[in-house]
């Protein structure tokens, strides 16, 4: 890859995504302003080691382990292992406290999958690339996070 | 989990999804060391530009489609809790001249009729249905909005609804009627606009509300004759309406200044292939002379002594508050922030300015100094704001504030000293009973304050940015998803898809209450507290246990469980270490229904707050009655 042929396709993906990027690592990090300043930082890694992409998945993926990647960094602790993961939690739980109880209850990676899904709003076969899994197995990640959440929510919510 | 539910579920992510801060591809570059590429592209983003607003309107569409999917949703769930008997407050309070009253809009009943009602400013007084009063003349014609009354409050005009009690679609004519404040000589003051209804696709307002001239002699108002909405006034005593406006725009927000004199309003233009709609601020003589522009912006208000004028204008990106003076010069942004800020109203001395900001799915009442120092919130949120909404803020003569809300669940008036302290529910509405159904069994219960959301039977006390405590009523039973073989505790984990649960440690019990009783008390993990005692609940036989959650058993996230079935797993909501829960476990004919109350004390818990939690736990459960 040259140096500085990624700066167009990045910048596209910046402008369309920096918006999700942010809430998506908010859940991260515990807030919006340390989430912007991560999507900045990853973008310009991004940058700056054109190089690391080897056009195997996309873009889109590779910019969003970068990005966790940042994240876990920012927080003064440690390099993310191959396959870790970081914890995800709602910026605001008290705003739905039975959805956050609800996603607390998710094993890790259900949990990931699941804000991968709505906050990154990311297609399956991407949230697979950016976990490391197969397709099917994201499928079926968040079809139990799904079954899960739904029991939790009924057994708390709405018994009609 | 059906689509539908994933819907939902999108719908309720999105709610909590934060927003975003601006991006800033130039701080990216110059962070990447590629400053150098950031000046040249400033070049090309300009040129760029048409295309980018584009796609962030598409944005905005979305994200619209989003918030009205969630608040149908939330509907749905509020009409199924609270039926048809829900009483909802309409519009904004309006005070009486000295203040000790105040007059709202409301309706009993969601397709009924609104009407008008009067109470005590300092609550605990009746609440005067004054429609009902104003006898029938009036019941024929109702009120569209509320009424507007003479500064004197000696009479009342207001513009008819003749689309109430239609049936599909509508679209008439209204009326704009005057009367004494009594309901006696009601008579028809002129026509007012149109009003137009789709089948079930709300109401057009189609012309502003009237407004009452500070001197008591004159209406003006609002009507659409010729396509778009004009400006027109009448004289109340001698009669005779004249036209002030005649544009191609529509005018609304009308406001009076203090000395009659000056009126200033609204032109909304909308160009067909233009900017999408442009607002602007105008002002003319009372007599409809010396027409011009003030700004470009919405929402006039002039200060006490018409000085000055504070407005809301989204020249900057989002609706702020500017405030200018009264000939237009001066023009300076008072509020700066990512949410929006609408609905400007001074303090009846010219000090303080009240206004309403919009953002993250609810509403809150903010005030100023008129300078825009000392901004500050007077509604924060209580409590998880489930679409609730502090608006329409009033100013009272000695300077409280009668606002608006559904921190409820129904709309309601509250009233507060100007610096948020004291805020009391005026209008007290009836909250009916909550029902709820699980599987054969069908009770309701009352929620003993306003507190208690009643999606989920749940009260949060916040504490700290990100801790909370929390009380939270469960309920399960074993019909609901067929006969149990058997009831288990268990910890750990959930289970699989498949049913298996790969860690947790499941403890079988017997079928009877005292049964599953004993199985939650001798749970391992958990220190008993409480229990089991023999209770009654609902006037059924049950067994109540106390427990706190002591050490995690298992190799899930540390989750204590009651009760499960051999598809689904827990119906108890997990609960963490430290915190409380309460069992009780009802045989109502022979099913086993499950209650469970927990507090989540994680965060310096404060055993104050608990205790208080738990007793009102206590009294929901007390309240339960079985169908």
């Amino acid at each position: 890859m040259n140096m500085g042929g990624l700066e167009p396709d990045l910048e596209d993906l910046y402008r369309r995504r920096h918006g999700a990027f942010q809430v998506m690592l908010a859940s991260v990090t515990g807030s919006v302003e340390g989430a912007r300043d991560v999507v900045q930082e990853a973008f310009a890694q991004a940058l700056r080691d054109q190089d690391g992409f080897r056009g195997e998945g996309s873009l889109e993926a590779w910019v969003w382990r970068i990005a966790f990647r940042v994240a876990v960094g920012s927080k003064g602790s440690r390099e993310l292992a191959v396959g870790e993961l970081p914890e995800v939690a709602f910026v605001d739980e008290g705003r739905d406290t039975a959805l956050a109880a609800a996603v607390r209850q998710l094993p890790p990676q259900r949990r990931m999958a699941i804000f991968l899904r709505y906050f990154a709003d990311l297609s399956y076969a991407e949230i697979g690339e950016v976990l490391g899994i197969a397709e099917g197995t994201v499928a079926a990640t968040l079809s139990q996070a799904h079954t899960q959440l739904g029991a939790q929510l009924s057994a708390n919510e709405v018994m009609a | 989990m059906s689509t539908h539910d994933e819907n939902l579920l999108a719908a309720r992510f999105a709610a909590l999804a934060p927003e975003p801060l601006a991006g800033d591809w130039d701080d990216v570059l110059g962070r990447a060391g590629m400053a150098d590429q950031a000046r040249r592209r400033r070049v090309r983003v300009r040129a760029l530009a048409g295309s980018r607003r584009r796609r962030f309107a598409v944005v905005a569409v979305a994200a619209l489609a989003v918030i009205v999917g969630t608040a149908s949703a939330f509907d749905t769930v509020r009409a199924l809790f609270f039926g048809t008997s829900a009483s909802v407050v309409r519009d904004t309070p309006v005070w009486s001249p000295d203040g000790r009253e105040i007059a709202f809009l409301a309706y009993r009943h969601p397709d009924g009729p609104t009407e008008v009602y009067v109470m005590d400013s300092h609550g605990g007084g009746r609440q005067r249905n004054l429609t009902r009063e104003w006898g029938r003349d009036v019941l024929s014609a109702p009120p569209r909005r509320i009424p507007i009354w003479s500064p004197d409050w000696q009479r009342v005009a207001f513009v008819s609804d003749p689309c109430a009690g239609v049936q599909g679609a509508c679209s008439r004519t209204s009326q704009l009627y005057v009367m004494n404040a009594d309901g006696s000589e009601l008579r028809r003051l002129a026509r007012g606009g149109k009003v137009r209804r789709d089948n079930g696709q709300g109401i057009c307002p189609c012309a502003p509300t009237p407004v009452w001239s500070p001197d008591g002699q004159k209406i003006a108002f609002g009507s659409e004759r010729d396509g778009t909405v004009d400006v027109y006034v009448v004289n109340i005593f001698a009669g005779g309406q004249r036209r002030l406006t005649r544009s191609p725009a529509s005018e609304e927000s009308l406001a009076w200044s203090p000395d009659s004199r000056k009126l200033a309003f609204v032109k909304r233009i909308e160009d067909p292939g233009g900017p999408p709609r442009r607002k602007e601020i105008w002002v003319m003589n009372a007599d409809g002379s010396g027409q011009r522009q003030l700004a470009r912006g919405s929402a006039p208000a002039w200060s006490p002594r018409g000085r000055q004028i504070a407005f809301r204008s989204d020249r900057d990106g989002n609706g702020e508050i500017y405030v200018m003076n009264a000939d237009g010069s001066g023009q300076r942004r008072l509020t700066r922030n990512p949410a929006s800020d609408g609905g400007p109203v001074w303090n009846p001395v010219g000090t303080k300015i009240a206004f309403e900001r919009f953002g993250k799915g609810n509403t809150d009442i903010y005030v100023m100094n008129a300078d825009g120092s000392g901004q500050r919130n007077l509604t924060p949120a209580r409590r998880p704001p489930r679409r609730a909404g502090d608006g329409s803020p009033a100013w009272s003569p000695d300077g409280r504030i009668a606002f608006t809300s559904t921190r409820d669940g129904n709309g309601e008036i509250y009233v507060m000293n100007a610096d948020g302290s004291r805020q009391t529910n005026l209008t007290q509405l009836k909250r009916p009973r909550l029902s709820r159904a699980a599987g054969n069994v069908s009770f309701s219960f009352s929620v003993p304050s306003s507190n208690w959301t009643p999606g989920p039977i749940e009260r949060v006390i916040r504490n700290g940015k990100r801790g909370f405590r929390s009380g939270q009523l469960y309920v399960s039973q074993d019909a609901m998803f067929g006969q149990a073989a058997e009831a288990v505790v268990y910890w750990g984990g959930f289970p699989d898809g498949d049913g298996a649960n790969p860690c947790g440690k499941l403890r079988s019990a017997g079928p009877s209450i005292a049964d599953l009783a004993t199985a939650v008390a001798t749970a391992p993990g958990i220190e008993l507290l409480k229990g089991p005692t023999d209770v009654t609940v609902g006037g059924r036989p049950a067994k109540h246990v106390v427990l706190v959650v002591r050490e995690e058993v298992g190799c899930g996230a540390g989750f204590f469980y009651a009760w499960r079935d051999e598809r689904w797993g827990p119906f108890w909501g997990g609960a963490h270490v430290g915190d409380t829960i309460r069992v009780w476990i009802v045989d109502v004919n022979g099913s086993r229904m499950f209650l469970g109350a927990g507090t989540t004390g994680r965060t310096g818990s404060d055993p104050e707050v608990l205790e208080r939690l738990e007793q009102e736990m206590q009294g929901i459960v007390d309240s339960i009655r079985f169908d």
